[in-house]
């Protein structure tokens, strides 16, 4: 009786398709399709040298030689953006490449041994997570000097926790069902029935997440940047553009706003694509 | 039910002429289900007299919980009710949501099945059963505590205080549920609405409260609806049993006569269907076929499919409740010419 | 509870340790960190470098000149800045009231905003007034402080004008007006976080069936949600809130830069330009040690806000 008659709030009629949902897939992976064909083919798009300073023309408008005009060094922006696509990928990919090379075996191991070596691994996560992130990345960069790749490995360092965690929690979710169990009693080695049987089960989890890591560490790797704490100058790269737009924001918003779009669209393409991978796991479970 | 003497079933009071407290009549309700409107409640038609109780009888997904709802306007978004329910001669369907309120806060009272999950676990139960006393009758707080306490000593909670102190999750199954009715009763309603109230509870636990419920009910003199699927249940507590089925009303009947003449085919198999303690069966009978929810059905009879007794007619009919002896209806064509049979089916399986 | 609470804070003291050890450790792990940071400026001579491992005792065994070093932290003394030639506990304590305002500022947007927007979603839930807070908030989510704090500056600092673009300004009024962007800036990404999880509880709460016990009792929806359904909502956005304070601190780093803020931020990322470890360490501690406590605070509030854990905790 109660299935059919507790008063449960119905859904009601959809006035959007809710936006993370399929069309999340579509939008979110042309986009980044695209930011990736930019940054392959940057030499063939780009109009300048990303470099060439030409202290003649600083803070030009827009020109038809200069499509989104020149910084504060006369270099040229849209070349600078162009050419920045190619740091702000690479960057986050190794630090989606490092947390899981750590991430998934850590937690693959602690939720499928529980007991003490859980704990402690788990113990040691609380203490990393208890660190605000950025903070961290602070710190290490602090001790071993600003550069591009200080700057991924200490973004790397405080998102091996964060997929370690997930990784564990669809682990645990997993062990439950009965073909591990199977599996065991089969007498197959803890590392065959890890690898071969629960891996390709959570690898949709795996994947879902770090595509959101992706645009996550993009976002903090520009910050880093943006602190000049990250990539140096005169390097490409949106953060970097950020910070110095920044400086001559009285004199030309064009940079900025250039690179605060490029950085956004970027990241929402990444947490959309994320969303809609997440939401096509829960539909096909 | 080993103590049925206890509750003496009084005579059928909507029959003596005075007003009614509730009149359903042709009520029909629908839920927005997966974005369209599906029938749940169909031509439900019923009447209350002061003090009272009715038992509203049927399978799971037949429409009781539905029809109870209905008629304090506690439905889901997007649902609609027609038809006309009156209470104390007031539409409550045509009422604004302000004045529904008013309804609920100290005319009718309702009780659900579960209690552990219908009471706030984050309040302390003098909060729970003293929130509408101090709401909706303006006492203070002393004052609501005071009158808490009372409520629950009159349900046999010898250490009301303590109860009073407690938070939901300290407390059993059975005490909250006493708490629920107290919560219930605190602003003196004139009807009780009783949704599967002891369904979840063990035997013992559920007579006490049935007890409970019963003293209360007569030292009160309140009118109550009860909706539960145990037919032994209804039997003893009330006084008249509605059946549903599909949505539908099947008969109503004096709860005496259910047992001794049941006046629907449906109402018949159900009777035989109850498992017996005072007797071994090779094998319990059941309703052959499969309940159906208003939503399924097409025309006719709806019990149509699952009765021994359906004939070609029973196909074309249009069903309504009509009288079949002073006090009795039914929804079935045939019920007249079956009185016997019915009666002596029910007799067998005894 | 007060087991619970004496566990929590063991722990809390457990996770400063840990902090101080490896503050103290990457220090002294990079190679010739130390002796540099302690020469300044000086020139660098084998002499000199002799006489000052000598006279900060770094021949010492690590853990001795960990306990050394612990010990002044203790007694607020974190050595000295290399840049600005004071105690650091000085160069700290006047970079702090301008964070704190920040900060405080961004938090009581936050919550506010945030929450009624997860509320009303959930309230609306499949309507378009939903639908539309879910793409402003995922809009919301995924830019970070300093992205919308440009964006803020450029739109309504430099093309509108209505608020300052650089400093903190003097007294009241005109604080507030030099902190509102920045504090909008910090709160901004936040509001995504709180709003996800405010309707996601809401919306839990909501199907619960006590809420319809409470509807029926005859109170009004603005009680029904005031005072049921929002208070058994509270525990996940608690949650939530403690981990936000670790954002609202790495946001304000960002967003102090971003606005030219004279804050615990902006010192931090001068400090580390310039190598000056002692602040560095002294700034990432007060960090640290604020984000503990106030989770600390959260684990607190959780029994307040939910008396089964409060009593639960008390009997065992």
């Amino acid at each position: 009786m109660t299935a059919v008659d507790v008063a449960t709030p119905l859904r009601q009629r959809k006035w959007l398709p809710r936006l993370p949902g399929s069309w999340g897939f579509v939008v979110g992976g042309a986009v980044i399709l695209v930011l990736l064909v930019i940054a392959l083919a940057a030499p063939l798009l780009a109009p300048h040298n990303p470099n060439a300073i030409q202290l003649t023309q600083t803070l030009s408008g827009f020109s038809s030689d200069h499509l989104l005009g020149t910084d504060a060094a006369g270099r040229d922006i849209l070349s600078r953006l162009i050419y920045g696509t190619r740091l702000s990928l690479i960057g986050p990919l190794a630090v989606v490449v490092m947390s899981i090379v750590v991430g998934v075996p850590a937690g693959l191991v602690a939720g499928y041994r529980g007991g003490w070596v859980d704990s402690v691994l788990s113990r040691i996560w609380d203490m990393v997570f208890g660190f605000p992130p950025l903070l961290l990345a602070i710190v290490i960069v602090a001790t071993f000097g600003a550069s591009f790749w200080t700057a991924t490995i200490a973004i790397a360092i405080t998102y091996i926790p964060l997929l370690t965690r997930v990784v564990r929690g669809v682990v645990l979710v997993e062990c439950r069902n009965a073909y591990v169990d199977a599996c065991r009693i089969q007498g197959f080695s803890a590392f065959r029935v890890c690898v071969f049987h629960i891996l390709p089960n959570v690898a949709g989890t795996i994947v879902a997440q770090s595509t959101l890591n992706f645009g996550y560490a993009l976002l903090d790797l520009a910050g880093l940047a943006f602190l000049g704490l990250g990539v140096q100058p005169p390097t490409p790269d949106w953060g970097q553009m950020l910070s110095d737009g920044r400086q001559s924001i009285l004199f030309s918003v064009t940079e900025v706003t250039v690179a605060s779009i490029a950085v956004a669209v970027a990241v929402i393409a990444f947490n959309m694509l994320g969303d809609a991978i997440a939401k096509q796991l829960v539909r096909g479970a | 039910m080993t103590s049925t003497t206890a509750f003496s079933s009084g005579p059928p009071a909507g029959s003596s002429g005075v007003a009614p407290v509730l009149e359903v009549e042709n009520l029909s309700t629908s839920l927005l289900i997966g974005g369209t409107l599906r029938p749940i409640v169909r031509d439900m038609s019923m009447t209350i007299g002061a003090g009272e109780v009715v038992g509203l009888v049927g399978e799971s997904g037949s429409g009781k919980s539905i029809t109870a709802r209905s008629v304090i306007g506690l439905l889901p978004q997007g649902a609609v009710s027609t038809g006309s329910v009156r209470f104390m001669g007031q539409d409550t369907l045509s009422m604004s949501r302000r004045q529904l309120r008013g309804i609920r806060s100290d005319q009718i009272g309702m009780i659900f099945q579960d209690p552990r999950a219908h009471i706030d676990p984050l309040w302390k139960i003098e909060d729970y059963v003293g929130e509408g006393l101090r709401l909706h009758k303006g006492l203070s707080k002393a004052k609501a505590r005071e009158q808490s306490r009372s409520l629950l000593k009159s349900m046999g909670i010898v250490d009301a205080d303590r109860v009073l102190d407690s938070y939901p999750g300290q407390l059993s199954g059975g005490m909250l549920q006493r708490v629920m009715i107290a919560g219930a009763l605190s602003c003196e309603p004139k009807l009780i609405i009783a949704d599967e109230a002891t369904t979840a509870l063990d035997v013992t636990v559920q007579s006490d409260i049935l007890a409970i419920l019963r003293g209360l009910q007569e030292s009160r003199s309140l009118s109550m609806l009860f909706i539960t699927h145990d037919l032994a249940l209804a039997s003893v507590i009330c006084d008249r049993v509605v059946v549903m089925y599909a949505g539908r009303p099947m008969a109503v009947q004096a709860a005496a006569d259910l047992f001794e003449a049941p006046a629907h085919p449906y109402a018949a198999a159900l009777v035989g269907a109850r498992p017996r303690i005072d007797q071994k069966v090779e094998r319990l009978q059941v309703v052959p076929g499969r309940p159906v929810s208003a939503l399924e059905v097409s025309s006719g009879c709806p019990f149509r499919p699952r009765c021994a007794y359906a004939i070609a007619e029973c196909e074309q009919m249009t069903p309504a409740l009509n009288q079949l002896e002073p006090g009795v209806l039914t929804e079935c064509i045939r019920a007249a010419e079956l009185r016997d049979e019915l009666r002596e089916s029910v007799h067998v399986s005894h | 509870m007060l087991r619970y609470l004496a566990r929590r804070g063991t722990a809390a003291i457990g996770l400063l340790l840990v902090t101080s050890v490896i503050l103290f450790l990457l220090e002294h792990l990079a190679p010739g960190n130390v002796e540099s940071v302690l020469l300044g400026g000086r020139p660098s001579t084998p002499g000199l470098i002799a006489s000052i491992r000598k006279q900060y005792h770094l021949d010492a065994p690590l853990y001795l000149q960990y306990w050394d070093w612990l010990r002044g932290v203790l007694h607020a003394d974190l050595g000295e800045s290399i840049t600005y030639k004071t105690p650091v506990s000085s160069v700290v304590g006047s970079r702090v009231l301008p964070t704190l305002e920040l900060a405080v500022y961004a938090a009581v947007i936050t919550v506010v905003v945030g929450v009624a927007l997860g509320a009303i979603a959930a309230l609306r839930q499949g309507r378009f007034t939903d639908s539309a807070i879910s793409a402003v908030v995922l809009v919301l989510a995924s830019i970070s402080s300093y992205v919308s704090g440009v964006v803020l500056l450029v739109v309504f600092g430099v093309k509108l004008g209505w608020f300052p673009i650089i400093g903190t300004g003097t007294g009241g009024l005109d604080r507030l007006n030099h902190l509102t962007l920045p504090a909008l800036a910090l709160a901004l990404s936040l509001i995504a976080l709180i709003a996800r999880t405010t309707r996601a509880s809401v919306a839990r709460v909501l199907a619960l069936e006590f809420v319809e016990t409470v509807r029926a009792r005859g109170f009004s929806e603005r009680r029904v949600f005031l005072k049921h359904v929002l208070r058994s909502a509270l525990i996940p956005i608690l949650t939530v809130s403690g981990l936000a304070v670790g954002y609202l601190i790495s946001g304000a780093v960002l967003v102090e830069y971003t606005f030219g803020l004279n804050g615990l931020g902006s010192l931090l990322v001068q400090a580390v330009e310039a190598k000056d470890y002692a602040v560095v360490q002294a700034v990432t501690l007060l960090f640290t040690a604020v984000f503990i406590g106030l989770n600390l605070v959260v684990d607190l509030l959780y029994g307040v806000v939910d008396p089964r854990i409060r009593v639960s905790g008390a009997s065992a």
